[in-house]
């Protein structure tokens, strides 16, 4: 291989990031923005502990004092990145960061969309505006293209069962999206391709049913999967944070009793599985099973609670994913 | 110059940089907003400097060389699937310039860093060697080793061959 082989391969390649920089100054400042944020997440905890001199048991009875610390980001945070990522079924695409998800299906408006872990709602006649841009993760190829001037591509993972299809109205943006499908595992959250099968091992928390001090949530779902795989993750940050922990840590100690809405013909598992970060990124895993008839409840591995329907419905808000949860919570036994 | 102005002018001929370094458009851009996030939050110093885009660059490299998996980038590619078929004319030539491309990235990070440096940049090895914090003879042994190791393992793959 001769050197100008050399200059003329990197040459070739230049074009992969035109474009790239569209967004760039934004995506600088919301890194630097979340950096701080953490940053604070860990001061603020430091400064509470100290001030108090008391266990760490005790900072979650200061948690809503902390929380309002992390209040008033810096103002150039409010500029989203220009492009974010989705994952579902083992693929993670690149979609401009703008766009709504899930809004398909039935009663779908023209806006742009990314389409991933949608278990209902095709079924009906509502007609895809020729102008609606999105990007379809799923499984199994397409079905077939419409032609209506809209730039349409789709890739392919016949041995991951997974497939991207795109229609929008830049070429461009077509090829962009296109060009990010790839195959991971775990995806950027940290979240498994597959279901876990094996109960989370780690150490106890310390005082509440995961640790107070949680500065983000990633929320894996496997609802519904009838072959185990990841179907959407979200991650929940910020105030979002508290009312979720403060739920999970003051719910019973006790799995939600069987419902007799259902008889289970199945093995509980769980429908999802949260990826809890504590400041300096400690984890705890916990396991949300409201799906089946019997083993409904919240795991961590070290002990069971209660699930609530407001946690449940805090934890999946963010996925935008329809749900269902046969006979509800049930009551609590203490 | 302003943090916006200069990402304006030099942002895309950063991430071609990067590109080059990482081999992954996706890690380039990574890359890239980390570097200009530490550079951002003390701008006014970065701006002032007799040649900031160098300075980036240099720390562009640093950073490459000792980046392990950060918190940004968890996940764990698996694969990138390939695009569909090349057909009609040159397709036999995009599949060898293909083929260099992959050989290249699986090269040492450093022996690749070199090569950008040399090749893509036109750094002189004198240069390099301030880049790179390392002595000019280290830059030649490990160019000569890279481009040993690609004429190895592509010995009839033909330079003409190419559009």
């Amino acid at each position: 291989m001769s050197e100008d082989l050399v200059r003329d391969v990197f040459a070739s390649r230049e074009h992969l990031v035109d474009g790239s920089q569209v967004g760039l100054a934004d995506a600088v400042r919301q890194r630097v923005a979340r950096r701080r944020r953490v940053g604070w997440v860990a001061a603020g905890g430091l400064t509470l502990v100290t001030a108090l001199g008391v266990t760490a048991a005790a900072l979650t009875v200061a948690r809503p004092d902390g929380t309002a610390s992390l209040q008033a980001p810096p103002a150039a945070a409010t500029n989203g990145p220009a492009w974010r990522w989705e994952s579902s079924l083992g693929a993670e695409i690149e979609v401009p960061a703008h766009w709504a998800v899930n809004d398909y299906g039935c009663n779908m408006t023209d806006q742009p969309t990314v389409v991933r872990g949608l278990t209902g709602g095709r079924a009906c006649l509502t007609p895809e505006p020729s102008t609606k841009e999105l990007a379809i993760l799923q499984s199994g190829p397409p079905e077939s293209t419409p032609h209506d001037g809209r730039y349409a591509g789709w890739r392919a993972s016949p041995s991951g069962d997974v497939y991207l299809i795109v229609r929008t109205l830049d070429r461009d943006r077509t090829q962009r999206i296109l060009d990010s499908f790839r195959l991971v595992d775990p995806d950027r959250l940290g979240c498994p391709t597959h279901r876990p099968a094996v109960r989370p091992q780690q150490p106890d928390p310390g005082g509440g049913f995961v640790q107070s001090d949680a500065a983000s949530i990633a929320v894996c779902s496997y609802y519904v999967s009838s072959d185990g795989r990841l179907q959407a993750s979200a991650e929940v940050t910020g105030d979002d944070v508290g009312p979720i922990v403060a739920g999970m840590n003051a719910a019973p100690r006790h799995r939600n009793p069987p419902t007799d809405a259902c008889i289970e013909t199945r093995t509980p598992a769980p429908d999802l599985v949260l990826l809890v970060r504590g400041p300096r990124d400690q984890l705890t895993r916990v396991w949300v099973t409201f799906s089946y008839c019997t083993g409904r409840g919240l795991d961590n591995g070290t002990g069971q609670a209660y699930l609530t329907d407001v946690v449940l419905h805090q934890l999946m808000r963010p996925l935008k994913t329809t749900y269902g949860w046969p006979g509800g919570p049930g009551k609590p036994t203490d | 110059m302003g943090f916006d102005e200069f990402v304006a002018a030099r942002g895309e001929a950063f991430l071609r940089f990067a590109l080059m370094l990482c081999g992954d458009r996706h890690l380039a851009e990574d890359l890239v907003q980390s570097v200009l996030a530490k550079a951002y939050v003390r701008w006014s110093r970065v701006a002032a400097m007799e040649r900031p885009e160098a300075y980036l660059k240099t720390v562009l490299v640093h950073d490459h060389l000792r980046w392990w998996r950060r918190p940004s980038s968890r996940e764990l590619p698996l694969a990138a699937p390939a695009d569909g078929s090349v057909a009609g004319d040159g397709a036999e030539a995009y599949a060898s310039r293909d083929a260099a491309w992959e050989l290249l990235r699986r090269l040492p990070k450093r022996q690749r860093a070199v090569l950008v440096l040399r090749y893509y940049e036109d750094l002189s090895d004198a240069e390099i060697a301030a880049v790179l914090g390392c002595a000019q003879s280290t830059v030649r042994s490990q160019a000569v080793r890279a481009l040993a190791t690609l004429r190895a393992a592509v010995p009839t793959l033909d330079r003409e061959a190419l559009p």
